[in-house]
């Protein structure tokens, strides 16, 4: 029996008839979905979430004894409060202007902050706002350089247990978020800056008021800041140490950005520093160390005509001039917020150019 | 025309060389114009992407990754290339629907897991997600290839 024979290329495929695309509208359907579900899942959905326990913090915020340890170098204090006049100085706009008296000498704060049953005060005058209450001392100044704005606050406290960090709704966890002045309005804190923003990331180290709550590493050479029961700030390489050697030894807060700006008193950045893909002008956060419970927060505006931003060198240069013997960089761009005294005092530029605080995961802050 | 032989079933099919030419030239003759097709639309793919990265650069505060500035490569070096080449060559087979299919889907999980991957450095965050979607976009590729060169190979051995 004679059978027809195929052409050749049935033998490795037969003659397509006009497609009909099932495959393709059901892949594309497919890949969409999983496209949309991966950046939900990255940017929307909160997920991992650990309540905030506050009976497993570190006992000295627990107890909250204010008299474990002395306070901090004044005479840095003077002289950092000195270095971040430098530049054009304006004053602060507030709604408490009620008293503007002379600025008090360093003795008087060490008189101040030895008795811990003086009531707050809150002291303007051109160019500095002070919070002064028994156990701290806040200096909030803004100064404008590299065509940026700029606003230090400088700290002095009583014991390490006044710097504390703050969870977006008292939880860990990742995209959980609120605004910064919402977490520092509701945890009553004084003073207050965005945090690391721990949860837009699935690495690094996250210890927070003696917690761990994170231990996985980010990388070998990623740095982190430690806060140590005796009042010290501490740049460490996560390729170092791990995070439950970190908690062993009584680290009270772990932030995990970076990268270190100042170690030592040496600038550890160059020009060709950089976090991620950013480029130079951005508005940022960092925190430093002066002496052991004498600290800084800076925050710089930016992504605006009116401010550009600054870059990692210039602001490690300014955390140096400040007098920090350790300097960090957090978080910055559209999450850089300082909060104090229950007001927004920089212009954060989340949204595009226009002002609008982000929400974020943490905060750093000084309150009780 | 086939004749069958007693051992019909068991004897692999083996085309008689009269026959080959002229359904090869069939099948040649139809891959241009679809190769061509192809071409078109990756490049229309590309152009796309090039038009989502301009728009995003605009508003990343300069904040760049190479995965979302080079976007545009994939559909370009992966889809057009090939198809333009494939469409030049002309005496070479149609790949299968089969081979299509894959090669493309790959192709097409490597383009959005590279916009995926750009998104994420812009904003400084990663996902194991994306990185699953590349892994997959490659083995997809790579065997549309393997299944293609297969193709050839039987094409080869079919025209001795």
């Amino acid at each position: 029996m004679e059978k027809e024979q195929k052409p050749w290329h049935d033998a490795v495929g037969p003659k397509q008839k006009k497609p009909r695309h099932n495959w393709a509208w059901i892949y594309g359907t497919l890949l969409t979905g999983y496209t949309a579900f991966t950046l939900l899942q990255v940017f929307v959905i909160p997920h991992d979430t650990v309540k905030m326990d506050t009976t497993a913090m570190a006992s000295v915020y627990r107890t909250g004894d204010l008299t474990e340890i002395s306070f901090g170098d004044q005479s840095s204090a003077e002289g950092s409060s000195d270095d971040a006049d430098t530049g054009i100085l304006s004053s602060l706009q507030g709604s408490n202007e009620t008293d503007t008296g002379n600025i008090s000498s360093p003795e008087e704060s060490t008189d101040a902050a030895s008795g811990s049953e003086m009531e707050p005060e809150i002291i303007r005058d051109s160019d500095r706002i002070i919070y002064r209450d028994g156990n701290m001392t806040i200096t909030l100044t803004e100064s404008y350089q590299y065509d940026t704005m700029i606003y230090v606050a400088d700290i002095q406290l009583n014991s390490v247990a006044l710097l504390k960090s703050g969870l977006a709704e008292d939880c860990f966890g990742r995209n959980v978020t609120e605004a910064t002045s919402a977490i520092a309005s509701r945890v009553g804190a004084i003073l207050a800056v965005n945090g690391d923003f721990y949860g837009f990331r699935d690495t690094g180290y996250v210890i927070r008021n003696g917690i761990l709550y994170r231990s996985t590493k980010k990388s070998n050479d990623a740095e982190d800041l430690v806060l140590w029961p005796d009042g010290t700030m501490e740049v460490i390489r996560e390729g170092d140490v791990t995070a439950e050697e970190l908690l062993e030894q009584g680290a009270l807060q772990v932030y995990s950005f970076g990268p270190g700006l100042v170690q030592d008193g040496e600038i550890t950045v160059d020009s060709s520093s950089e976090v991620g893909q950013a480029k130079t002008s951005n508005p940022r956060t960092a925190i430093g160390m002066i002496s052991p419970l004498h600290y800084v927060m800076v925050v710089s505006d930016g992504r605006t005509s009116a401010s550009a931003g600054l870059s990692l060198l210039q602001l490690a240069g300014i955390m140096k001039e400040l007098g920090c013997r350790e300097a960090y960089n957090l978080d910055g761009g559209g999450s850089t917020t300082m909060y104090f005294n229950g007001e927004v005092v920089n212009n954060p530029t989340s949204g595009g150019k226009r002002t609008k605080e982000r929400s974020v995961s943490d905060i750093v802050y000084i309150g009780y | 025309m086939y004749t069958s032989g007693i051992d019909q079933k068991d004897t692999p099919y083996v085309p008689e060389r009269s026959h080959v030419p002229e359904d090869r030239e069939a099948a040649v003759s139809r891959i241009r114009p679809n190769m061509k097709k192809g071409a078109l639309i990756f490049l229309g793919i590309s152009l796309f992407c090039l038009v989502i990265f301009i728009i995003y650069d605009r508003f990343s505060h300069n904040v760049r990754s190479p995965y979302m500035t080079w976007l545009f490569a994939w559909p370009l070096v992966l889809g057009v290339l090939p198809c333009t080449w494939l469409t030049a060559a002309g005496r070479l087979p149609r790949p299968t629907g089969f081979t299509i299919n894959l090669y493309c889907s790959g192709v097409a999980a490597l383009t959005v897991s590279s916009l995926l991957r750009g998104i994420f450095e812009i904003a400084g965050t990663a996902s194991p997600f994306q990185t699953g979607l590349a892994i997959a976009g490659m083995i997809m590729t790579v065997a549309g290839m393997i299944s293609y060169v297969v193709t050839l190979v039987l094409w080869y051995r079919q025209g001795k």
